[in-house]
């Protein structure tokens, strides 16, 4: 992916990507928001899509929702050049989405200041009682979601789907179902590492 | 290296002669020592220190945790008792032994009382230890039976769950039985209840027992440490293309109740204008 965007750009991203789930869960730090074992390993995905070192302020994380609509754009662009990382791609977008919509995990409010964020409230106002006609209203918002998104049938299902996935769970555990599905299974090593046969760690060498 | 944290409650090695004839070392510190051979990480921890021995950072590193209690058991802090628990049902191992069937930490994970009748013979009584699983790990290089010659009675019944399995019966030569060696699955961790250990007695210097013990971490050290856990699942979207599909989400309550004032508010407004 890093080949359609510059290094800043994947970094922007990735940033988002964290401090989306910094927002919904009120963790006010980075350092705090990476003692889970769950982040760590999300982060260490938002590497091997984006290339990009995230190790960040606590300023600059919290700073990184604001604006998030811009921030999308290299990420629509990179998403519609190399679809396996749609995956990855749809659930920043929806985890940013859910930021959005203005209130945590908690109920406790988020305030936005994207140029976007008055739309994208007024959607979520009017369309909350049903998840189509909510998703429908956000995908008609061309700053947020250029055509080629939009009317993307693949990317617009899996951008829905995570968003009911975190809608549903809550973003933490939406994360854990997002690293679940997305693990590459076929890249593990055939065996657990045991300290009983550590020769068996990694039977591939 | 397994990192193994062996917390005894260490108090009657203070408080008693006898003990402290039998463990001059201390029971967690002769556990620790007959351990060193194996090659494991060993930490010894008690009751009286700082944090009842359990500091944040040893709960998060502790891999498997051996437990010896039996007369202060309350004096662990509930909070602490949470911790543990949370970290068991993370995929720490745990050993309890002996009277450690009545730690608040044991029964929490069990959900039951974990009673169980015993008698304090004078000089002890004779065990015979079976070994019920002689191919199951806890069990290599065990013979087929064990003789303890001198043991305190724990017998039936035991009120536990039903052990995913039985290692070890013991029999007693007053005629009691006991499920003395059970493991059980919570969460991402292994436990193992093991019976033998009573504080006068030096069983913990019987290499058989230091055998199982050695053989109880390896089994309760979960290596396989990226196995998912979740928490409470919600699936909106079927798999099914077809299937009915979840299309409305609550919001947080405290959203849900601002929001239901502020309109109430607003409806009550337009009224008084009407």
């Amino acid at each position: 992916m890093q080949a359609y965007m510059t290094p800043a750009q994947g970094q922007a991203i990735a940033r988002l990507a964290l401090a989306a789930i910094g927002v919904l869960n009120a963790v006010p730090t980075y350092r705090q928001l990476m003692t889970s074992a769950d982040l760590q390993q999300y982060q260490q995905t938002l590497q091997r899509g984006f290339g990009a070192m995230i190790v960040d302020d606590d300023a600059a994380l919290l700073d990184a929702v604001q604006g998030g609509s811009h921030t999308l754009q290299p990420l629509w662009q990179a998403l519609l050049q190399q679809p396996q990382w749609q995956e990855l791609g749809c659930f920043i977008a929806a985890s940013w989405l859910r930021v959005s919509m203005g209130f945590d995990g908690k109920g406790d409010t988020i305030l936005l200041e994207d140029p976007t964020a008055a739309a994208l409230l007024q959607v979520r106002f009017e369309r909350w009682d049903h998840i189509d006609t909510l998703m429908a209203g956000y995908l008609a918002l061309e700053t947020v979601f250029p055509a080629q998104i939009s009317h993307n049938p693949l990317l617009a299902t899996r951008l829905t789907y995570w968003l009911t996935s975190i809608l549903a769970n809550g973003i933490s555990t939406a994360l854990q179902t997002f690293l679940l599905e997305t693990t590459d299974y076929a890249a593990m090593p055939r065996f657990a590492p045991t300290p009983l046969h550590p020769r068996l760690e990694n039977p591939h060498d | 290296m397994i990192k193994v944290t062996v917390w005894n409650e260490c108090r009657h090695e203070k408080e008693d002669d006898d003990v402290q004839e039998v463990y001059p070392e201390t029971i967690g510190g002769c556990i620790v020592n007959q351990l060193k051979p194996y090659g494991f990480d060993l930490t010894l921890a008690t009751l009286d220190d700082p944090e009842q021995g359990w500091p944040a950072e040893r709960i998060a590193s502790t891999e498997v945790a051996i437990w010896w209690g039996h007369r202060y058991h309350d004096e662990l802090s509930d909070a602490l008792i949470d911790k543990l628990q949370a970290r068991v049902l993370a995929g720490m191992g745990l050993i309890v032994l002996h009277s450690g069937h009545h730690a608040k930490l044991f029964k929490r994970l069990m959900g039951t009382s974990c009673n169980l009748s015993w008698r304090e013979a004078e000089g002890g009584e004779r065990e015979r230890l079976w070994v019920l699983k002689p191919s199951h790990p806890i069990a290599y290089n065990i013979p087929p039976y064990l003789e303890l010659p001198q043991s305190e009675m724990y017998g039936e019944p035991f009120d536990i769950p039903e052990p995913d399995e039985l290692i070890f019966n013991s029999w007693y030569q007053g005629g009691e039985v006991l499920r003395s060696g059970c493991t059980f699955q919570r969460g991402r961790g292994r436990i193992f209840f093991f019976s033998p250990g009573h504080e006068t007695f030096p069983i913990f210097r019987d290499p058989h027992i230091t055998q199982i013990l050695a053989n109880a971490i390896l089994w309760a050290h979960q290596p396989h440490q990226t196995g998912w856990m979740l928490g409470n699942w919600g699936r909106p979207i079927p798999l099914e293309p077809d299937a009915p599909r979840q299309t409305y989400y609550k919001k947080p309550r405290k959203l849900m109740i601002a929001e239901k004032m502020a309109a109430k508010a607003k409806k009550a407004e337009s009224e008084g204008n009407d």
